[in-house]
C-alpha cells in the first residue's frame, strides 16, 4: 500500500503557492461559454459572471435554454426557479447536461427571495421566472449578491414580457417568430425563424438585432445574416448540440 | 488477505424500527417510492420500488412511514449491544446490517456455525418478543461481500444461518446473478455480453477484465472470485489521525455532544484531506464522566464525509443515551475520540487544481439540499429520462436525492427503444400546468371534429380559448390529425385522442389534442 506520505510535509506550502499562482481575471474576461451561434449575438461572446439577463417574448423559453446550454456542457450548474410549465424534455433537447440541472418550485411559500439567495454563489446560472418577483428592492439586493459571488441571474418571461425585478445588464427580446414545416394538413413543425433584439448597458449599449433559427432543422441553433441588399440569407456557424435520442 | 467475517442482515429493519407489529401491512416510502415493506404488505403485493399510489391501490390499509435513518440507527444500537457479548469489534455499515471478524470469537464459542447460531438466537429472541420472527439472516464466509450474500440467502431460504466453508466462496458465488455486484453500468454491459452469473464473470482472465473495465472492474472481478473485497490501496493509516474532543461541562443531551462532534469531524476531515486520504472505517469512542465507555466501528463503502461522521456519532450517542435503561450511561459525555482505522487515497473526491468540476458539483448539491430544507423535498426536482411518446412522458421530473442518485437513473433500454408514433422533434418547451380548453373552428365558425377513423371534419382556420383573456387567433398552418390509442389493454388508463399541430398568426405554435369531443392545449412551442 502506497500512501502519499511524502506530500504531507509540503501541504501548507502547496496551499501558499496556489494562492500566489491564482490567475488574475478581469470581470469582462470571466465569461461562461455559450454555443457558437450566440458568440456573434452577445457583446462579450459569452455570459459574463455576475451579470443579470432578461429574456422575453414569444420563444423566450427556448432562447433561454439554448443560451445556457454551452455553459452547462462546460460544467456549470443551472437552477431553474419557478417556470412550472417548463417541459423537462425541452431542457434536454436544448443540450443542457441532464446531470447538472435542477428545477425548484417555490410554490406559494413566498420564500423565492431566500431560495434565489441560497442558490447564488453555489450554482453558476440561476434562471428565474419573471412572474415570481414583485418587489424590486429585494430583487436589487439579489442582483448585487449575484455580482459579488459571480452567479448569472436570468429572468425568463415567456409570452408576455414582464418587468425585471433587478437592473438588467443584457436583455434579449424575441419577436416576429415564424414557424416553418407546417402545410395545410401535412408536414410537421421543423424550424422557427425569429428576430432577437439584444440591448443593455456598458458594452451592450449599442443595440444589435439578428435573425436566428431557433431551432433550425435538426435541433441546433443558427444565426442568419442578412446580406447588404437585404435579400440573400447566409446561414453560418452551425453547432451540434447533444441530440435527444428516444 | 481475506478475513473470515460474520454478517447479520435484517432487510426489514426500517419497518421494525417504526415499532409496527409484524402482522400489519407497513411500508416506508421515500421520494414517492416504496423502499421497505413488512411481510404482511408483501403478501398483499406491495413491492419495493412501487409508487405510493400504486402501493395504496394494492393494499388500501397500508400504513405508511417516512424514512428516518436517525430512528433506524438509534434502535439498531440496541441490537448491536446484544452482539457486544460475543465480540468487542462490531462494525456497523448501515442500520440493519452489522459485521464482525470471527477469528477470535469463533474459537472461543466452538466454531463458526455454533457462533452464528448463538448470535442468531440472541437477536431472534430479542426481536420475537416484539412479534418479529425470522426477520434476520446470519452469514459467515471469507470476506464481507460473500458473507452478506450468504446472509441474504439465509433469509430467502428461511434457514436463519448459512456458513460458507473457507475457500468455498468462489463456488458459492458462482450461481448468483451479476446484478449483486451493485454496479449498474458494469452489470448492464456484462449482461449484454451474455455473462449473467458471477461464475461466468469470474472465469474471465484478470488482464482482460482490467483492459476492458479498468480498476473498478478489477475490484468487481475480485469480488466475483470470492477474494478480498477491499481495494489494495485501503489500509490502516501510517500515522495516527486521532481527534479527541473534551466536553466540559459533560454533555447530557445528544444535540450538545453532536455539536462538539461536528467540530471534531471537520478537523479530522481536514487532517485527512491535507494528505489526500479519505476514511473508510472509523472508530468512535464515547466516554462519560462516570468512567463508562462505548466503542463502535463504522464502516462505509465509499469514503465517510464530515457530515457522514457526525451522523454516525449522533446515531451512536442516540442509541446509548436514549436506549434501554440497563445500558444507559450514568454520567454525561465527557470525551469523544474519532480514530480512523482504515483509510484510502481520496481519489473520487479530489478537487480540481483551480477548483474544478467536483467542487462546483459539491457546492450545488449543498445549496439544493438547503433549498429542500426550506421548501420540502418535492420542491427540488431533476430531469430523468423515461422514454415515451408525448413531450410530457419522455423526460420526467423526479425529486432530487443528492448527486449520488443522479448517476444511476438513466434507464438506457427505455430511452433507446423505438417509440412509434411519438411527437416529432423539435419538442414543445411549455406544458401548461392547468388544462387550457379551447375551440378549434373552421371557416364558417363551426367546431372542427375528428372522427373515430381519424378524418378531420373541416380545415381549422381559427382557435378560440375558453379563457376569454387569451382571445382568438388565426391558424396559418396545421398538421394532423395524429391518432393515438394508448394502453388499450388497461381499462383505467386507456386513452384515445387525436393531436394537431397548429401555427398561429402571432408566431406561436401549439400542440392541441381532442379527447372525448373536447379540445385542449397539450403543449406550447415557446
Amino acid at each position: 500500500m502506497v500512501l502519499p506520505a511524502a506530500l504531507s510535509s509540503q501541504a501548507p506550502s502547496l496551499h501558499e503557492l496556489a494562492e500566489h499562482l491564482r490567475p488574475v481575471v478581469l470581470a469582462r474576461e470571466a465569461v461562461v461559454p455559450v454555443l457558437e451561434p450566440f458568440r456573434r449575438l452577445l457583446p462579450d461572446a459569452g455570459l459574463v459572471r455576475g451579470s443579470t439577463l432578461a429574456v422575453g417574448g414569444v420563444g423566450a423559453t427556448s432562447l433561454a435554454l439554448h443560451l445556457v446550454a454551452g455553459a452547462s456542457q462546460a460544467g456549470s450548474w443551472v437552477a431553474i426557479v419557478g417556470l412550472n410549465d417548463l417541459a423537462p424534455v425541452a431542457v434536454v433537447e436544448a443540450g443542457i447536461d441532464i446531470s447538472r440541472v435542477a428545477f425548484i418550485d417555490p410554490g406559494g411559500s413566498g420564500r423565492q427571495t431566500d431560495v434565489v439567495a441560497a442558490l447564488i454563489g453555489a450554482v453558476d446560472i440561476v434562471m428565474v421566472d419573471a412572474r415570481l418577483f414583485m418587489s424590486s428592492s429585494k430583487g436589487r439586493r439579489l442582483a448585487s449578491r449575484g455580482r459579488e459571488r459571480g452567479s448569472i441571474l436570468m429572468t425568463v418571461s415567456p409570452e408576455v414580457v414582464s418587468p425585471s425585478p433587478w437592473p438588467v445588464d443584457l436583455s434579449l427580446l424575441v419577436h416576429d417568430a415564424q414557424w416553418e414545416g407546417l402545410g395545410h394538413g401535412h408536414g410537421h413543425l421543423r424550424s422557427r425563424r425569429a428576430r432577437v433584439d439584444v440591448d443593455g448597458r456598458g458594452r451592450a449599449s449599442r443595440p444589435v438585432q439578428r435573425d436566428v433559427l431557433l431551432p433550425a432543422i435538426g435541433g441546433h441553433v443558427t444565426t442568419v445574416e442578412r446580406g447588404p441588399e437585404g435579400g440573400t440569407v447566409v446561414a453560418f456557424s452551425r453547432c451540434d448540440v447533444a441530440m435527444l435520442r428516444c | 488477505m481475506n478475513l473470515r467475517t460474520l454478517v447479520v442482515l435484517c432487510p426489514d429493519w426500517p419497518i421494525i424500527a417504526t415499532a409496527a407489529s409484524a402482522d400489519e401491512p407497513v411500508a416506508v416510502i421515500a421520494a414517492n417510492r416504496v423502499t421497505a415493506t413488512s411481510p404482511a404488505a408483501r403478501a398483499e403485493g406491495v413491492e419495493v420500488g412501487l409508487r405510493r399510489r400504486e402501493a395504496q391501490r394494492r393494499c388500501p390499509r397500508l400504513r405508511i412511514f417516512d424514512p428516518d435513518p436517525d430512528r433506524d440507527a438509534r434502535v439498531f444500537g440496541s441490537i448491536a449491544a446484544l452482539v457486544d457479548r460475543f465480540t468487542p469489534r462490531v462494525e456497523l455499515s448501515s442500520p440493519g446490517s452489522l459485521a464482525f471478524p470471527t477469528i477470535g470469537p469463533s474459537r472461543y464459542f466452538g466454531g463458526d456455525a455454533a457462533l452464528a447460531q448463538m448470535v442468531a438466537a440472541e437477536i431472534d429472541d430479542a426481536l420475537s418478543s416484539s412479534g418479529w420472527n425470522n426477520a434476520i439472516g446470519v452469514g459467515v464466509a471469507d470476506g464481507l461481500f460473500t458473507a452478506t450474500r450468504a446472509a441474504e440467502m439465509a433469509i430467502v431460504r428461511t434457514e436463519r444461518v448459512r456458513v460458507i466453508d473457507p475457500g468455498e466462496s468462489a463456488n458459492f458465488l458462482a450461481r448468483f446473478p451479476v446484478g449483486v455486484l451493485d454496479r449498474p453500468e458494469l452489470v448492464d454491459v456484462l449482461q449484454r455480453l451474455g455473462l449473467r452469473r458471477l461464475g461466468d464473470f469470474a472465469a474471465l482472465e484478470v488482464d482482460d477484465v482490467v483492459a476492458r473495465f479498468g480498476s473498478d472492474g478489477r475490484l468487481a472481478h475480485r469480488l466475483a472470485r470470492g477474494l478480498d473485497d477491499r481495494p489494495s490501496s485501503v489500509g490502516p493509516p501510517q500515522r495516527s489521525f486521532d481527534v479527541v474532543a473534551l466536553l466540559d461541562p459533560p454533555a447530557e443531551r445528544v444535540d450538545i455532544a453532536a455539536f462538539t462532534a461536528r467540530t471534531a469531524a471537520d478537523e479530522l476531515h481536514e487532517q485527512l484531506g491535507a494528505e489526500g486520504l479519505a476514511c473508510t472505517r472509523l472508530l468512535v469512542v464515547i466516554e462519560t464522566d462516570a468512567g463508562e465507555r462505548l466503542e463502535r466501528i463504522w464502516r462505509h463503502e465509499g469514503a465517510l464525509s464530515s457530515t457522514g461522521i457526525v451522523d454516525r456519532v449522533r446515531w451512536q450517542l442516540d442509541g446509548w443515551l436514549n436506549g434501554p435503561s440497563a445500558q444507559r450511561p450514568n454520567g454525561g459525555v465527557s470525551r469523544l475520540l474519532l480514530a480512523p482505522e482504515e483509510v484510502m487515497p481520496a481519489r473520487g473526491r479530489q478537487h480540481g487544481f483551480w477548483g474544478g468540476e467536483t467542487e462546483a458539483d459539491e457546492r450545488a448539491e449543498r445549496a439544493l439540499t438547503r433549498v429542500q430544507g426550506m421548501l420540502g423535498n418535492a420542491a427540488v426536482t431533476i430531469p430523468e429520462h423515461r422514454g415515451g411518446r408525448t413531450p410530457a412522458d419522455i423526460v420526467r421530473r423526479v425529486p432530487f436525492l443528492g448527486r449520488d442518485g443522479i448517476a444511476h437513473q438513466e434507464n438506457l433500454s427505455r430511452r433507446n427503444a423505438p417509440w412509434p408514433g411519438r411527437i416529432p422533434s423539435p419538442l414543445p418547451a411549455l406544458l401548461p400546468v392547468d388544462p387550457m380548453p379551447l375551440d378549434v373552428l373552421d371557416a364558417d365558425g363551426g367546431q372542427v371534429w375528428v372522427s373515430g377513423r381519424g378524418v378531420i371534419s373541416a380545415e381549422p382556420t381559427t382557435i378560440r380559448f375558453e379563457d376569454g383573456s387569451r382571445g382568438r387567433h388565426g391558424v396559418v398552418g396545421w398538421a394532423g390529425p395524429w391518432l393515438s390509442d394508448e394502453r388499450w389493454w388497461d381499462l383505467t388508463t386507456h386513452r384515445r385522442r387525436a393531436r394537431l399541430q397548429l401555427a398561429l398568426t402571432d408566431g406561436r405554435a401549439l400542440l392541441v389534442q381532442v379527447e372525448q369531443g373536447r379540445w385542449s392545449v397539450e403543449a406550447i412551442y415557446d
